[in-house]
C-alpha cells in the first residue's frame, strides 16, 4: 500500500471535522431564538462561516498534496513509530487525567507533589534526590504565594490541610 | 462527605456548649466570590468592604473573582459550594433579579441561595452625550415615537441590568414595544457601554450612577433622569418621580452577600453582625458614598422581600415585553 | 497657569522618595508578579489595589503603574525561558525568544527584551505627554464599524505568524475563530456550544488556552522523546544582546512603539495584537525573513515593543476621556475614583498637578524598569541552566497553579490540559500555534463589531464603508492582501526555477 502523505489524512481530516461541525454541532449546539430579525444578526451565521472556511481549507490542502506543489517542510520527528513513547504519552495522559482527579481530594499541593514524581519517574531522570525535593518544595512555596500572598483559596483536600 | 462534615460541626457545637469556643465559625479563611471582573462596581464594592470586614474576622476573608457569562459563572459556583459558611457570594442585581427573570436556561435560581444582607444601593440614571440635541425624557421619548429606529440603548450584554433599565425606562415612558422601536445595542462591560454613548454609537445608556460620574461630571455626558426619590447629588436631573414615573423607583442597583441554600443559622447570624458592623465603617462609607452609593443595611427578611419584589417587577416586564431567552 | 508652572508642581510631587518608593516597588512587584505563570499584570494590579487606598493618590497610582509596566515586561521573562508566556501580552514573545533560549542564547533573548521594552515604554510615554489630546479625539472616532475594519486588517498579520505553510496558518486560524464562538452569544444572550455546562457559558478562559497550547505541547514532546536532555544543559552562556544588535533591530522597535501607541490610545484592543502586529511588521521588512520564529533576535524586539507600546498609551483615553481602554486601566480608574479624582478632561483643569506629577513618573518609570529588569534578568537566569527531567515537571505544576489562580476555577485546568493536546498534534503536523491564538483573541472582536455595526444601520453594510477611517483600513486590507499573493508567487517561481535548474 502506498503511505499517502500527512496532509492528505491532515486535510480529509478538517473537511471531515467541518462537515460534521456544520451539519451536527451548528444546529445541535446553537439554539436561535425567534426573534432573529436578519439572517446577518443571527447566532449561527459566523459558525457557520467559519466551519465552511475550515471545509475549503481542508480540501485546498489535499489538492495542493495531490498536485504536489507544496513548498519542502522540515523533516518529522526522527526515526519510525517507537511503541514505548507511544506508551509514555498514554501514560501522561492517565497523569493528567489523574492530577485532576486527585486536586479536590488531596488538595492541589499535594496532588501536584504525586504528579511532578510520577512524571519525573516517566521521563526517568537522573536527578532523583532533587527532583524529590523540588517536588514537595515547589508546590509548598507556590501554594505559600498564592495564599498567604496573593490570596487565591487554592484548593485543599480532605486529609492534611495546610495553613 | 457532608454527613462527615455536619458530624464534625456537630461535634463543634458540642464542644462549644461545654468548653471554651475552640472551634467557633470560622474556623478557617472564608471565600468571598465576586462574580465579575476586576474594576467593575461589584469589584470595588465588595473589595472596599472587605478591608473592614477582615479586621472583624478572627480569620482572613478571601476576595476572589470568578468572571463570565454575565456573573452566572461565580454565583453558580457558590450555589453549588458546601453550605458551611465558608464560600461566599457578592451577589448583584444583574446576577441575581435580571439574570434570573430574563434567562430560563440560567443554572441556578434565587431559591439557591440565602441572603445575608444587601448593603449598598446605586441610583440608576439615564444619559446622553453632552453633543446631542435632546435636552429631556421628552426629547427622548417624542423622538423615538416619531422615528422608530433612530433611538438606541447601550448595555454591558444581554441580561445586564443596563439592558433592562433601557427597556423599562422607555415602556414606562409609553413608547410601547421598546425593543422594537429602539435598538438594543450589548457590548462588552459596563465601560464599553458609556464610552459607546460618548461616542455616538449610542443614543442613550440607563446605569449606575457610579459608571457616570466622572463623564457628567467632565460634562461629556447629560443626565436626563434619576431613579431615587430624592435629586441626586452631582446629576443636574429630574427624578422618575417629579416626572410621574414611581415605578421607576424600583429600578435600583444593589449590592448583598448571600450564601448557599441550607446555610447554617449561626453563619448567618454571625454574619448579620460582622455586616452591621463593618457597613457602619467611616472609611467604608466614605468611599462608597464618593463614588455615588447609598450605604443602607438591610437584615436578611428585609433583603429576601426587596429582592424578590425587583424580581417580580422585572419579571413582569420580561413577560410582558417577551424579552426572555429561552435558547 | 502655564506650563512650567504646572511642570513645577508636578516635579515637586514626583521628586520626593514616597512617590519614587511607590513606585520602585510597583515595578519590582510587576516584574517578579508577571514572570510567575498565570499571574497576569492584570491580576497583578488587581491585587495591589487595596494596598493604594490608605496611600496618597498619586503614590497609589504611581504604584499600580509601576505594576503595570513591571507585569508587561515580566512576562516576557518566562516566555523566552520555558515557553510559557507570564501574561497574554507576551506570547508574540515566544516566537523567537524560546528558540533563541534553546539555542543557549536566553541572555541575549532576555536583554533585547528589556532594551526593546524600555525604549517602547519611553516613545509611548512622549506620546502619551505630547499628543494625548489629540489621539484620544481620535480615539472616540472609531465605533463597530471602524473597529470591524481595523480588525479584519489585523488578521492579515496570521500569514505573517504562519511559517512554512499558508494553508495550514489558516486552518489553525479557524480553529481559533471557532473555539472563540464557545458561550453566550453577544446579541441574543443565547447559548452557543455550551451543551448544557455552565463553565462553559462564559467561554474559554484566554490564559488557560494559550499556556495550554504553548506550555504543554513542550512537555508532551518531551516525554515522547526524553533522552535529548538529559545531559545538554542550557545556559545562558555569554551572550549578551550587543549594541549592534539593538542598533539593527532599533528601526523595529520604533516601528512597534509606534504600532502600540496606535493600537493602545483606541480602547478594548489590547497588547497582545499589537506584539503580534509588530511581530509581522518587523518580520515583513526584515531582509533576515526565513530566520524569523527561529531564534531572530529583531523578533523579540519587536514584540516586547509592541506590548510595551500600548503600555503608556492606554493611559490616553483613560486621562484625557474617562475612558478605561482596557481591564488594567478599568481597576486604575477605580482608584483614581477612590481618591475623589474623575479621570477626563476636567481633570486636565482640576488636578493639573496630578497629571503632570504622573507625566513625570512615567518618564521616570521607563529607566527604573531599566535596572530593576536588569537585576531581575540576572536572578532567573539560572532557570536556564535547571535540567530539563526537573524544569519539566516544575513546569507542568507551575502551571495548574498559575491557571488555577486566574479565575478559581477547575475547570480551567482541563481546558489547559486539553489544549495541551490539541497543541501537541498540531505540532507534530507542523500546523502553527500562533495563528489559532490571534483568531482567538481577535474573532470575538471581529464578529461582536460586526454584528454592533449591523445593530446600528438595522442590518445595512452601507455602515462598514462610513467614513474615512473604514475606507483607510479596507485599503490597506486589500494591498495586504495582494502583497501577499504577489510573494507567494514570487516564492513559488523560485523554487520551480531551482527545481528545474
Amino acid at each position: 500500500m502506498p503511505r499517502l502523505h500527512r496532509n492528505i489524512w491532515l486535510g480529509a481530516g478538517v473537511m471531515l471535522f467541518a462537515l460534521a461541525l456544520v451539519f451536527a454541532a451548528i444546529p445541535f449546539g446553537i439554539s436561535t431564538p425567534k426573534s432573529v430579525r436578519s439572517l446577518v444578526l443571527s447566532p449561527i451565521l459566523w459558525p457557520t462561516i467559519i466551519g465552511w472556511c475550515l471545509f475549503l481549507g481542508g480540501a485546498l490542502l489535499v489538492a495542493q498534496q495531490l498536485i504536489g506543489r507544496t513548498r519542502p517542510e522540515e523533516s518529522g520527528e526522527a526515526g519510525g513509530p517507537r511503541p514505548d513513547a507511544w506508551l509514555r504519552l498514554g501514560a501522561l495522559a492517565l497523569l493528567m487525567a489523574g492530577y485532576y482527579i486527585a486536586i479536590p481530594l488531596f488538595g492541589m499541593v499535594w496532588a501536584s507533589a504525586l504528579a511532578f514524581l510520577l512524571l519525573a519517574l516517566l521521563i526517568r531522570t537522573r536527578y532523583r534526590v532533587t527532583s524529590l525535593i523540588v517536588a514537595f518544595g515547589l508546590p509548598l512555596v507556590t501554594y505559600a504565594f498564592f495564599y498567604h500572598v496573593a490570596g487565591v483559596p487554592i484548593p485543599q483536600g480532605e486529609f492534611v490541610r495546610l495553613p | 462527605m457532608k454527613a462527615w462534615k455536619r458530624l464534625l460541626a456537630l461535634g463543634a457545637l458540642g464542644a462549644l456548649l461545654t468548653g471554651p469556643a475552640l472551634a467557633q465559625y470560622p474556623e478557617r479563611p472564608v471565600t468571598l466570590v465576586i462574580p465579575y471582573g476586576a474594576g467593575g462596581a461589584t469589584d470595588i464594592s465588595a473589595r472596599a468592604l472587605a478591608g473592614p470586614l477582615g479586621k472583624l474576622m478572627p480569620k482572613p476573608l478571601l476576595t476572589v473573582n470568578r468572571t463570565g457569562a454575565g456573573g452566572a459563572t461565580g454565583s453558580v459556583s457558590v450555589a453549588n459550594a458546601d453550605p458551611d459558611g465558608y464560600t461566599m457570594l457578592a451577589a448583584r442585581v444583574g446576577s441575581h433579579t435580571v439574570n434570573p427573570a430574563m434567562k430560563a436556561t440560567l443554572p441556578y435560581t434565587l431559591d439557591d441561595f440565602v441572603f445575608v444582607g444587601v448593603y449598598e444601593i446605586n441610583p440608576v440614571v439615564c444619559a446622553v452625550a453632552e453633543s446631542s440635541d435632546i435636552q429631556s425624557m421628552d426629547d427622548l421619548i417624542a423622538k423615538a415615537k416619531a422615528e422608530p429606529g433612530s433611538v438606541s440603548f447601550s448595555s454591558s450584554g444581554v441580561g445586564s441590568l443596563l439592558h433592562l433599565a433601557g427597556a423599562m425606562v422607555l415602556n414606562s415612558f409609553g413608547v410601547e414595544n421598546p425593543l422594537e422601536t429602539a435598538t438594543h445595542i450589548p457590548l462588552k462591560g459596563g465601560g464599553e457601554a458609556a464610552t459607546a454613548v460618548l461616542a455616538g454609537t449610542a443614543t442613550f445608556i440607563c446605569t449606575n450612577s457610579s459608571a457616570l460620574a466622572s463623564f457628567v461630571a467632565n460634562e461629556q455626558l447629560r443626565p436626563l433622569l434619576v431613579t431615587t426619590p430624592e435629586p441626586l447629588e452631582g446629576f443636574d436631573a429630574p427624578t422618575a418621580s417629579s416626572l410621574g414615573h414611581e415605578e421607576l423607583e424600583q429600578l435600583v442597583g444593589w449590592t448583598g452577600i448571600a450564601g448557599p441554600k441550607g446555610l447554617p443559622d449561626e453563619v448567618s447570624a454571625t454574619w448579620r453582625d460582622w455586616l452591621s458592623e463593618a457597613t457602619a465603617d467611616e472609611t467604608f462609607v466614605d468611599q462608597m458614598t464618593k463614588r455615588g452609593s447609598v450605604i443602607r443595611l438591610m437584615d436578611p427578611q428585609e433583603s429576601q422581600d426587596f429582592i424578590n419584589g425587583q424580581y417580580e417587577t422585572f419579571r413582569k416586564l420580561v413577560d410582558d415585553l417577551d424579552m426572555r431567552i429561552e435558547g | 497657569m502655564s506650563l512650567m508652572d504646572s511642570l513645577a508642581l508636578g516635579f515637586q510631587l514626583v521628586f520626593h522618595w514616597q512617590s519614587l518608593a511607590a513606585l520602585f516597588g510597583g515595578i519590582v512587584v510587576g516584574v517578579f508578579a508577571g514572570a510567575i505563570p498565570g499571574v497576569s499584570a492584570t491580576m497583578a494590579v488587581a491585587l495591589t489595589l487595596p494596598f493604594t487606598f490608605s496611600l496618597q493618590p498619586i503614590y497609589g497610582i504611581l504604584l499600580l503603574l509601576g505594576v503595570y509596566k513591571g507585569g508587561i515586561f515580566g512576562g516576557s521573562i518566562p516566555a523566552i525561558l520555558i515557553k510559557t508566556p507570564g501574561t497574554p501580552a507576551s506570547s508574540a514573545t515566544v516566537l523567537d525568544g524560546y528558540p533563541l533560549a534553546e539555542q543557549g542564547k536566553a541572555g541575549k533573548a532576555l536583554g533585547m527584551a528589556l532594551y526593546a521594552s524600555c525604549t517602547a515604554d519611553l516613545i509611548s510615554n512622549l506620546a502619551l505627554i505630547l499628543f494625548a489630546g489629540w489621539l484620544a479625539s481620535f480615539a472616540l472616532s472609531f465605533g463597530p464599524p471602524e473597529f470591524f475594519t481595523l480588525i479584519l486588517f489585523s488578521l492579515t498579520i496570521i500569514a505573517g505568524v504562519s511559517g512554512a505553510s499558508l494553508l495550514k496558518g489558516l486552518i489553525s486560524a479557524c480553529l481559533g475563530l471557532l473555539l472563540a464562538t464557545i458561550g453566550l452569544d453577544l446579541v441574543y444572550g443565547t447559548e452557543r456550544f455550551v451543551f448544557g455546562e455552565p463553565d462553559l457559558m462564559g467561554g474559554l478562559n484566554f490564559i488557560a488556552v494559550l499556556i495550554g497550547l504553548f506550555a504543554l505541547p513542550e512537555i508532551i514532546s518531551f516525554v515522547w522523546n526524553p533522552s535529548d536532555g538529559h545531559d545538554k544543559v542550557r545556559s545562558l552562556g555569554q551572550h549578551h544582546a550587543t549594541f549592534e544588535e539593538y542598533k539593527r533591530s532599533f528601526k523595529s522597535i520604533v516601528r512597534g512603539s509606534l504600532i502600540g501607541v496606535f493600537l493602545g490610545s483606541i480602547p478594548g484592543i489590547g497588547a497582545a495584537p499589537s506584539a503580534f502586529l509588530s511581530y509581522s511588521e518587523a518580520r515583513r521588512n526584515s531582509p533576515r525573513k526565513d530566520n524569523f520564529g527561529k531564534g531572530e533576535i529583531e523578533g523579540v524586539a519587536a514584540s516586547e515593543a509592541g506590548n510595551n507600546g500600548v503600555a503608556g498609551a492606554t493611559l490616553i483615553p483613560l486621562l484625557a476621556l474617562g475612558v478605561p481602554g482596557d481591564v488594567i486601566t478599568a481597576i486604575i480608574i477605580g482608584a483614581f475614583m477612590i481618591h475623589g479624582l474623575q479621570p477626563g478632561p476636567m481633570m486636565f483643569i482640576a488636578n493639573v498637578d496630578i497629571i503632570y506629577a504622573l507625566f513625570l513618573g512615567l518618564l521616570v518609570s521607563s529607566v527604573l524598569l531599566f535596572f530593576v529588569g536588569s537585576v531581575a534578568i540576572r536572578l532567573f537566569r539560572f532557570i536556564a541552566d535547571i535540567p530539563r527531567s526537573v524544569l519539566f515537571p516544575g513546569v507542568l505544576v507551575l502551571c495548574v497553579f498559575g491557571v488555577y489562580a486566574v479565575n478559581n476555577s477547575i475547570f480551567d485546568i482541563v481546558v489547559m490540559f486539553v489544549m495541551g493536546w490539541l497543541g501537541y498534534f498540531m505540532l507534530r503536523v507542523r500546523m502553527p500555534a500562533a495563528p489559532f491564538l490571534i483568531a482567538f483573541i481577535l474573532g470575538p472582536l471581529l464578529e461582536d463589531n460586526f454584528r454592533q455595526a449591523m445593530l446600528m444601520s438595522g442590518g445595512s453594510f452601507d455602515i462598514l464603508f462610513r467614513g474615512p477611517i473604514t475606507w483607510f483600513f479596507w485599503s490597506v486590507s486589500v494591498l495586504s492582501l495582494v502583497a501577499l499573493v504577489r510573494n507567494e508567487m514570487r516564492e513559488r517561481r523560485s523554487r520551480l526555477a531551482q527545481e528545474a535548474a
